[in-house]
């Protein structure tokens, strides 16, 4: 007895717990991946979800692979925002591994990517001083995180992004140390790929890898300022620029195929609404509410509480070395600073934090990690206190999303569309914004009207509706309360375009939306 | 923050990382080829699984002669629902329908006194006249974010949302009171927000 006491006790090293941990925290997010496995994408955020899925499902069925379907605002069809790698590599999957739906497939690519995460992080971590603890450590931290473990489960290429941002900055700081051409191949291509899938999450990996060549820059002294040693250094910068270069062709060939839309005007990057939408307003960044947003309401979805991360910092300012409170503090740095970049999209939609919570989180399990080699009971300790939080928070904020209905309305619209309406025919849809969630469900293409178009666009588009329409047959018009009823301005052309779609149609109730077909 | 480490074994990492990419590229182009080889518009089998909402997979739900909440019975009134959407329209006003056409509302229903949503509720028609009253139960299963955090983000009310489609041929063409009544442990309440919907 005594003596399988003294082998478990020589197995409970830290270094078998922090695996043990580790594992753990990779089987919960595969058991979350199950328990969504057969659910519709229509949880949290559907609206996002379900217009990534209906690109896939487009793509799959032989659409364009650049200039590719997101069906939902009339013809030509496409309106693409962020370089698709993730779509094609989930209608791939869907149609590789016929056995899975499209929505599980993607659920699948989404995971993948948040798992292959390790890779870059365990080639960064191991560039530095116990980095192989540091990863295990903030690996967990960042595995059992109830925001990771939602986000990474549903139909999003945030974890692709975020395993293409983290790459690149493993990728710059193996460069860095061993300059050689693959390095600058690697570099430049991978930090091309995540700029043109999501630049809101590269960015804070390019204020990452630009905190990364300070450092080295810091650290290694005077000889580092000498004209052959700077050359690694002015080649990163290269690489970010032709990055950056990728990013902006990638614009301007979206931008061309929105303005083929009678809606694509408003979606281009250049539009004012849209720079505000992505980048806010100066009150915004002055306001409480961002602190609100980056002190509250983000460190409870990814921590489970807010009060942890507030433990955590006291305890990082008041144990660690100062070196060490410098990176906890890079690490803060960088979170908080995306929130002041795309302030408005991390305003409205928490899912944003994707992009730059694993700092939040990285400096958790930094601080974790420091304190082991000072108070190793404590830092065990508060492990575990960070490892309950988080599966508390996930109950707390994510759990019954995760696994209750939504959005019955959608779905029953989008299952009378499947049994009524012809699958080579359209839908034109008011009330439901320009959110593919109906589309996709009823799969088929649609002209979605949002509330907010002006009487002029109404009239316009009742003139052109066959270049809006792109000349396939209108299956039926889904009217739901919408603002066009009692806008002053608008009332009278959405009447006239309402009596031009329905005429000689027959008017259905479904849910609390007339369907005509 | 912690000292660089020697560089050693970590010089194919790039070439590794050029490999993976490269791996990548071939999954890729043999998505793409299968993709092609099926044709536009070619078969993605079983996309996804047929959906039939739990609660709305009838067409309409026929109206019974009001039971519950009756005049003589004893109930309370309170503010702590919106009927907020009739047939395809925000319902803030008396709307009008046809006769036989069927009545689609939405809305949310709160029990404040329980911090949840009733197990019990039914809209209410209740005719002007000699039209008489009529009930159709609803089930509260739609989320609702919005509602709950306007109420002080009480989870109970995450699920407060309903949907019903009501089958209006059997009803007397005339003017009708639209309310909801839940049940509160033996206690009928009363949730009233005005609406008037003339039928016929």
């Amino acid at each position: 007895m005594n003596e399988r006491i003294a082998r478990l006790r020589v197995w409970f090293t830290v270094v078998n717990v922090e695996w043990l941990l580790f594992g753990l925290a990779i089987v919960f997010n595969l058991v979350q991946l199950a328990l969504s496995w057969n659910h519709p994408i229509l949880g949290e955020h559907a609206f996002r979800q379900t217009q990534t899925a209906i690109s896939a499902f487009w793509i799959a069925k032989g659409g364009s692979w650049l200039a590719y379907p997101t069906p939902v605002l009339g013809a030509p069809w496409s309106i693409p925002f962020e370089f698709p790698l993730y779509q094609w590599l989930a209608a791939g999957a869907a149609v590789l591994l016929p056995w899975i739906t499209l929505d599980q497939a993607g659920r699948l690519v989404s995971e993948l990517f948040f798992l292959a995460c390790l890779w870059p992080a365990w080639r960064i971590a191991t560039n530095y001083r116990d980095g192989p603890s540091m990863f295990r450590l903030c690996s967990v931290v960042v595995l059992l995180s109830p925001f990771y473990v939602f986000w990474s489960r549903s139909f999003m290429m945030e974890s692709a992004v975020l395993f293409f941002s983290i790459w690149f900055v493993a990728a710059l700081d193996d460069f860095l140390r061993r300059p050689n051409a693959y390095g600058f191949a690697e570099m430049t291509l991978i930090g091309s790929l995540a700029a043109c899938i999501k630049i809101t999450t590269f960015v804070g990996f390019a204020y990452a890898g630009a905190l990364i060549v300070c450092g080295l820059l810091l650290t290694s002294g005077w000889r580092s300022w000498h004209p052959k040693r700077m050359l690694p250094f002015l080649l990163t910068a290269v690489a970010v620029a032709l990055s950056m270069v990728a990013l902006l062709l990638w614009l301007h060939f979206g931008d061309d195929l929105k303005r083929l839309n009678w809606y694509g005007e408003n979606l281009v990057s250049s539009a004012a609404d849209m720079r505000k939408w992505n980048f806010g307003t100066l009150a915004q960044r002055k306001s409480w509410e961002i602190w609100h947003v980056a002190l509250l309401r983000a460190p409870n979805e990814a921590l489970g509480s807010w009060i942890v991360f507030l433990l955590m910092a006291f305890y990082a300012l008041a144990r660690l070395a100062w070196l060490q409170k410098v990176v906890f503090l890079a690490l803060i740095f960088l979170y908080l600073s995306v929130f002041f970049t795309f302030t408005n999209v991390h305003f409205v939609h928490n899912y944003y934090q994707y992009a730059n919570s694993i700092f939040l989180l990285a400096s958790i399990g930094y601080v974790l990690h420091a304190g082991m080699g000072k108070d190793r009971f404590l830092a065990l300790a508060l492990l575990g206190v960070v490892c309950l939080v988080e599966f508390a928070g996930f109950y707390r904020y994510f759990y019954h999303d995760m696994v209750e209905p939504n959005r019955q309305e959608q779905t029953l619209l989008a299952t009378f569309v499947r049994d009524n309406v012809p699958d080579d025919k359209m839908l034109v849809i008011f009330g439901l914004a320009w959110s593919p969630e109906v589309p996709y469900y009823a799969e088929r293409r649609a002209l979605m009207i949002p509330t907010g178009v002006s009487e002029s666009d109404l009239e316009r588009l009742s003139r052109q509706l066959d270049t809006a329409t792109g000349g396939v047959p209108i299956g039926a018009v889904i009217m739901c309360p919408n603002g066009f009823q009692s806008q002053p301005g608008s009332s009278q052309a959405y009447r006239g375009l309402v009596s031009k779609l329905v005429t000689g149609k027959t008017a259905h109730t479904v849910g609390y939306c007339i369907v005509s077909t | 923050m912690n000292s660089i480490a020697e560089p050693s074994a970590k010089k194919s990492r790039s070439k590794v990382g050029l490999l993976v990419l490269g791996l990548l590229a071939v999954l890729l182009a043999t998505a793409y080829l299968s993709i092609r080889k099926h044709g536009a518009f070619g078969q993605v089998s079983s996309v996804r699984p047929r959906m039939n909402p739990p609660t709305l997979d009838s067409p309409a739900a026929n109206p019974e002669p009001l039971v519950v909440g009756k005049q003589q019975q004893a109930f309370h009134g309170v503010n702590s629902c919106v009927i907020a959407s009739i047939n395809g329209m925000n319902y803030d006003k008396t709307v009008a329908l046809g006769s036989g056409t069927v009545i689609g509302l939405g809305g949310w229903l709160l029990d404040k006194m329980s911090q949840t949503v009733p197990n019990r509720a039914w809209v209410v028609l209740a005719g002007q006249g000699a039209a008489g009253s009529y009930q159709v139960p609803i089930t509260l299963h739609e989320k609702k974010p919005d509602v709950s955090q306007h109420f002080g983000g009480v989870d109970g009310y995450t699920n407060s949302g309903f949907i019903v489609d009501i089958a209006s041929a059997a009803l007397p063409a005339g003017t009708y009171h639209v309310y909801i009544i839940f049940d509160h442990g033996g206690v009928y309440y009363t949730c009233d927000n005005g609406r008037q919907l003339k039928l016929g």
